[in-house]
C-alpha cells in the first residue's frame, strides 16, 4: 500500500509540479492550498508525511504546524517544511512549531524525494 | 503617482484644515536662513546703539549668520536604511524629522521607487533566465526522445528475452548457413554412401543367389561325372553299341545342360559384378574428389563457429554500445527534466516578488492620497516595512543593492 503526503501550498502550478515529483515516486498525494484548507482536510485520513509552505493567505504554514501538532491523530506525522523563506528566525520558528526538516527552494525533486522517503512513518 | 498638492482630489472630510495647511507651509519654510537673517538684524540694532556692544555685534552677529546659512545650505543626508521594529507610518499630526523641498510624494517616489526597481529587475532577470533554460531543457528533451526512437528502433532485433536467439537467427541467416555447412556436407556424404551401400546390398544378394546356384551346379556335375563312371563301369564293353551309344548321349545331353547352365551363371554373376562396380564407382570417385577426414570436417565446423561467434559478437557489442548510449542519454534527460522543473519554482519565486511589488504600489498610492508630506523617516519606515514582507534572502539583498549569494537551496534535518 503506497504512503500518501499532504501538500500544502497557495501556488496551484507547485503543488502539481510536487505531485509529479512523488508520484512518480510512488506516494499518493493530498492537495491543500493553504493552512485552512490542510485543516479541514485533517479529518482522520493518515498521512504519512506533510509538505507545507510558510507564506499562505488565510493560515500560515508555521501556524498549520502547530495546529497540526495539537490533534493527537497527528501529532506524530512529519512535516517537511517547503518554502523561499531561508532567515535562522524562521527555521527557529518553525522547529519549535514542530517541524522536522526544512527545503529552501529551489530545490530537485530528488532532495524532496529522499527527504520525504525518510521521515515518512 | 498623484501629487500632495492635489488637495482638490481629496474628498472633503479628509481634505486638511487651514491651520495644518499653514503649519506645513511654515514647516517648509527656510529656518537656517530665517535665522541668520534674524541675527543680522539684532547686529544691527546693537550697532545703532553704540558703544562695545556695537564692537561685538558686528562680527559675532557675521559669524552666527555665516554659520546657520552654511548649515541651511547643507543637502540632507539620506538616513541609513534599518530595521525598524515599529510598523507605523508617521502621522501628518507628528512632528517630521526633517522636510524636504520637493514635497512629499517626490520624496517618498525617489527614496521607495529605486527599491521597487531593483526588485522588479531581478523578476525580470530571473524570469527570462529561467524561461530560457526551461526552453533549452524542453529542446533537449525533445532531441533526447527522438534520438531514444532512434536507438530503440536500432537495437530492437536484440533486445533480451527468451525469443532472442531466435531473433538472432532470423536477423543472420548467412551466418546460421555458415555455420551449419559442414554438417550439411558430412549428412550428404553420409546419404550418399547409404544409398549406395543399399543398391550394392541387392547385388550381393544376386551374386549370393548365383554362388548358390554355382554350388547346385557342381554338386549336380559331380553326380553326372559319378554317373557316367559307374555307367561305364557297370556295362563297359557289354551290351550292343546302340545301347551304349545311347547311354553316352544322356550323359552328354546332360553335360550339356549342365554347361548351358554353367553359362548362364556366368552371366548372371558378371552382371551382378558390373552392377556392383556401377554402384560403387561413383561413391569412390565422389570420396576420391571430396575426400575430407572426420578431423578436417571438425576443423571446418569450428571455424565457421567462429565466424558466426565473431559476427554475433560484434551485433551484441554495436547493440551495447546503444545500450549505454541510451543509458546516458536518459540520464541527461532526467537531468534536463529536473531543470524544467527548478524553472517552474523560479516562476513561482518571481509571482512571490510581483505580488509583495504589486501590495506595496496600491498602498503608496492610499498613502500618498492621504499625506500632505513625508519625510525622510516616512520613507525608512515604509521601507523598513516593505523589507518585512519580504521571503527571500535575494529581496533582502536587492532591496539594500548588495551582492547575492546563493546559499540557500537545500534540505536541513532538525
Amino acid at each position: 500500500m503506497s504512503k500518501t503526503v499532504m501538500i500544502v501550498d497557495d501556488s496551484g502550478s507547485f503543488r502539481t509540479v510536487v505531485k509529479m515529483a512523488l508520484t512518480k515516486a510512488g506516494y499518493e498525494v493530498v492537495e491543500a492550498c493553504d493552512g485552512k484548507d490542510a485543516v479541514g482536510k485533517l479529518d482522520g485520513r493518515k498521512y504519512n508525511v506533510v509538505v507545507c509552505d510558510v507564506n499562505m493567505p488565510q493560515m500560515d504554514g508555521i501556524t498549520f504546524v502547530k495546529h497540526l501538532k495539537a490533534s493527537p491523530a497527528y501529532k506524530f506525522t512529519p512535516v517537511i517544511m517547503l518554502t523561499t523563506e531561508s532567515q535562522e528566525s524562521k527555521k527557529a520558528e518553525g522547529k519549535a512549531a514542530g517541524a522536522r526538516a526544512w527545503i529552501t527552494k529551489p530545490f530537485q525533486p530528488s532532495q524532496l524525494v529522499d527527504a520525504v522517503a525518510r521521515l515518512a512513518v | 503617482m498623484e501629487s500632495l498638492t492635489a488637495e482638490a482630489h481629496l474628498d472633503p472630510q479628509t481634505r486638511p484644515t487651514p491651520v495644518a495647511r499653514w503649519t506645513a507651509r511654515l514647516r517648509r519654510l527656510p529656518l537656517m536662513p530665517l535665522v541668520a537673517a534674524a541675527a543680522v538684524a539684532l547686529a544691527c540694532a546693537l550697532a545703532a546703539q553704540g558703544g562695545w556692544l556695537a564692537l561685538l555685534s558686528a562680527p559675532v552677529g557675521s559669524a552666527v549668520a555665516a554659520v546657520l546659512v552654511w548649515r541651511a545650505g547643507r543637502s540632507p543626508v539620506a538616513a541609513p536604511v534599518t530595521p525598524s521594529p515599529a510598523p507605523e507610518i508617521a502621522s501628518p499630526a507628528a512632528p517630521a524629522a526633517a522636510l524636504v523641498d520637493e514635497g512629499g510624494a517626490r520624496l517618498m517616489v525617489s527614496r521607495v521607487v529605486p527599491v521597487w526597481r531593483r526588485q522588479l529587475e531581478t523578476a525580470r532577470g530571473s524570469t527570462e533566465e529561467s524561461f530560457n533554460e526551461m526552453v533549452q531543457a524542453f529542446a533537449r528533451v525533445a532531441d533526447g526522445l527522438s534520438t531514444l526512437a532512434s536507438q530503440a528502433e536500432m537495437a530492437a532485433p536484440t533486445h533480451a528475452g527468451a525469443s532472442a536467439v531466435d531473433e538472432v537467427i532470423a536477423a543472420r541467416p548467412d551466418m546460421v548457413e555458415e555455420l551449419l555447412q559442414p554438417m550439411r556436407r558430412a549428412v550428404q556424404q553420409r546419404d550418399e554412401a547409404a544409398r549406395a551401400l543399399t543398391e550394392g546390398a541387392e547385388s550381393l544378394r544376386q551374386l549370393d543367389r548365383a554362388a548358390k546356384e554355382c554350388k547346385a551346379l557342381a554338386r549336380h556335375t559331380r553326380m553326372v561325372a559319378t554317373n557316367a563312371s559307374i555307367e561305364a563301369k557297370r556295362h563297359g564293353g557289354h551290351g550292343n553299341a546302340q545301347e551304349q551309344r545311347g547311354r553316352f548321349d544322356a550323359v552328354a545331353a546332360e553335360i550339356r545342360t549342365l554347361g548351358d547352365r554353367s553359362a548362364e551363371l556366368g552371366e548372371q554373376l558378371q552382371r551382378a559384378l558390373a552392377d556392383l562396380t556401377r554402384q560403387f564407382e561413383p561413391l569412390r570417385r565422389h570420396a576420391e574428389l571430396h575426400d575430407i577426414t572426420e578431423d578436417e570436417l571438425h576443423l571446418e565446423a569450428r571455424i565457421q563457429a567462429r565466424k558466426v561467434l565473431a559476427g554475433l559478437m560484434t551485433d551484441l557489442g554495436r547493440s551495447l554500445q546503444a545500450s549505454h548510449e541510451m543509458r546516458a542519454l536518459a540520464t541527461q534527460m532526467r537531468d534536463d527534466v529536473d531543470a524544467v522543473f527548478l524553472g517552474f519554482q523560479a516562476g513561482d519565486r518571481v509571482g512571490q516578488m510581483l505580488d509583495i511589488l504589486e501590495r506595496d504600489v496600491r498602498k503608496l498610492i492610499d498613502w500618498n492620497a492621504t499625506r500632505a508630506s513625508a519625510s525622510h523617516a516616512d520613507a525608512d519606515a515604509w521601507l523598513a516595512e516593505l523589507e518585512q514582507s519580504y521571503t527571500m534572502t535575494e529581496q533582502r539583498n536587492q532591496h539594500h543593492n548588495t551582492v547575492s549569494v546563493d546559499t540557500d537551496a537545500g534540505v536541513e534535518f532538525f
